[in-house]
């Protein structure tokens, strides 16, 4: 029996205000939630807060009582529910790996069941078994029994890989091992990901996890969705204090490496972008009108800022092209810490953001201590 | 020692009486275990049934089937049939469904079939209990062969009982000796092929400590 492939790739999975009750007490109620083609989505929130239900209706384990999952738009129940799972990775927390199966067996058993043939089952659990750091030789032979926690996870994700599925579902495939194991898992599972290059949805209830991995995060509470957006979403526009207390404000200083230039720069009006021909003297008038004690200069060959205090010292005559210093330009995408090391490196307390080569705003030293205290 | 001229025959017609209720005992338990794994319906009646036939004592289970079936031969098969059913039938439906709630969830993750499960998961889960139970069923069987000679089984019983009947000791001997042989040998046996099917979970040359 060879089952049909479903999709090559996935474009959209749209989890269309789904609901699932048992009894009076609902497991996910009105949930709706679209996980772009080729991301890694993590579903947060503590247990019993429906994250697992959403999951395994993806793949039909659970069928919703209401609403629709759709996956590049066509209703999963269109799928026979075997067929999709085997166009779908499965990995849980329990992992499951089969006992009186080897590594290989237990890996090339969808394979066999699909019947291909021997040798390219053979070849394909090599493969993978490569891709999760465990060499062949050593591991196709041994039994579960005799493999530690971290590596039956690493069979288990292989397994889910057998048959190159587009999407991959995950089932806190992390949570049993002990935390240094952990991180050291999700490193690696980060780099198999780009390797992969597949549509990931992964549940977890540990915050660094979802932020370690997630391009964006959805936040679970009480069977609902509670806010879904990037890391630097949520750390900075929290839709609830429920949000803010899974992300922790004290996070947002772990969390470094997630902020980018664009979370903290102060945007640009109109008024403090100044031209590099102007007139230095008109543009002290300018600032001193308008209060500004520093100013965006577009110059002719890269852009600058000006400080009041230079143009008091300017000569007359002199244009702001003359006195312009020259600052570090910063994409709004940027990370935020490398920026402003380069500004304390550059003895600076501020840069500028340029987009599409136009000056937008200044990010500064202060703007992350401003944020976080606001 | 005097041993009866019918001995030979007489151990022949016990060990056909004895394998053939077993053998059907076996056919009709696996698939009526199969069905009580897929309706619950069907599990309660089956649990029920099978244990209300091991509540009946094993003499009256021989009685009851002259009044129905008369007796000989085909009437005994059914008696110790019906005996050696629990035990099989228990162990085969408590194998096949106390498989970690983990193995199935990860097995239907991965697109196995209902068939594929019980046939790839269930099964090979369920051999060890399975085969306990065939192994108590076999020897259940061998004694209740000797209790049916009463409705005109032949075999070893009536050997037995007729040494009972004039205190002829070599003839009890003569009847209860191999009767206690084939029990050794049932159990030797079903011993073995419970190893020898039973798949394994360890790679025999490497010794890992399990973690």
């Amino acid at each position: 029996m060879r089952s049909e492939r479903l999709f090559d790739r996935i474009t959209s999975i749209d989890i269309d205000h789904v609901t699932k009750r048992y009894g009076e007490v609902y497991a996910v109620r009105d949930v709706s939630l679209s996980v772009r083609g080729g991301e890694l989505l993590s579903l947060i929130g503590p247990s019993g807060s429906g994250k697992t239900t959403t999951l395994r209706m993806v793949n039909r384990l659970i069928e919703p009582d209401a609403g629709a999952v759709r996956i590049n738009g066509e209703d999963v129940r269109a799928h026979d529910p075997v067929a999709l799972r085997r166009n779908t990775g499965y990995v849980i927390q329990q992992i499951g790996l089969f006992p009186h199966m080897t590594v290989a067996g237990n890996i090339g058993l969808v394979p066999r069941l699909e019947g291909m043939d021997p040798g390219s089952i053979g070849a394909r659990v090599r493969a993978l078994l490569s891709l999760v750091d465990l060499p062949p030789e050593h591991f196709m032979g041994r039994y579960p029994s005799e493999l530690s926690g971290g590596q039956q996870q690493r069979v288990g994700l292989a397994r889910a890989l057998a048959m190159d599925p587009p999407l991959l579902l995950m089932d806190e495939p992390f949570g049993a091992l002990d935390p240094l194991l952990r991180v050291q898992l999700q490193q690696e599972f980060s780099t198999i990901k780009e390797e992969l290059g597949k549509t990931i949805i992964f549940v977890t209830h540990d915050i660094e996890e979802s932020f370690a991995l997630g391009d964006r995060i959805g936040i679970m509470r009480d069977a609902s969705l509670v806010q879904v957006g990037t890391p630097q979403d949520l750390l900075f526009s929290p839709a609830s204090s429920f949000v803010e207390d899974i992300v922790g404000g004290s996070r947002k200083l772990r969390h470094l490496e997630h902020v980018t230039v664009r979370d903290v720069m102060v945007p640009l009006g109109a008024g403090a972008m100044l031209d590099g021909d102007m007139g230095a003297s008109d543009a002290l008038a300018h600032m001193e009108r308008l209060d500004l004690d520093t100013a965006a200069v577009s110059g002719r060959s890269s852009p600058g800022m000006v400080r009041l205090i230079d143009l008091y010292r300017a000569p007359t005559d002199a244009t702001l092209e003359d006195v312009l210093r020259d600052v570090p330009v910063f994409s709004p995408s940027d990370a935020l810490a490398p920026a402003l090391r380069t500004l304390r490196d550059a003895g600076l307390a501020a840069g500028l953001v340029m987009e599409h080569d136009i000056v937008t705003g200044v990010v500064c030293m202060d703007c992350m201590v401003l944020e976080l205290l606001s | 020692m005097n041993i009866p001229p019918n001995l030979l025959d007489a151990t022949v017609q016990h060990l056909v009486l004895t394998y053939s209720a077993l053998a059907i005992a076996i056919a009709i338990a696996l698939p009526l275990s199969l069905a009580a794994l897929y309706s619950r319906r069907a599990a309660m009646a089956v649990m029920t049934g099978a244990n209300l036939l091991q509540a009946i004592p094993s003499f009256a289970v021989v009685a009851i089937v002259v009044p129905f079936l008369g007796i000989g031969f085909v009437p005994a098969v059914i008696a110790i049939m019906i005996r050696a059913l629990l035990p099989i039938i228990k162990n085969a439906y408590l194998g096949l469904r106390d498989v970690d709630a983990s193995l199935i969830d990860s097995a239907k993750g991965i697109g196995l079939t209902e068939w594929q499960i019980t046939r790839h998961i269930r099964l090979p889960h369920a051999y060890p209990p399975l085969f306990a139970g065939m192994k108590f069923a076999a020897i259940l069987a061998n004694s209740i062969a000797i209790l049916t000679a009463i409705i005109g089984s032949g075999g070893l019983g009536s050997i037995i009982f007729q040494g009972l009947s004039n205190l002829n000791t070599d003839k009890i001997l003569a009847g209860s000796l191999p009767t206690i042989g084939i029990a050794l040998f049932i159990d030797a046996s079903f011993s073995l092929l419970e190893r020898a099917v039973t798949p394994r979970t360890a790679s025999p040359e490497r010794n890992i400590k399990k973690r």
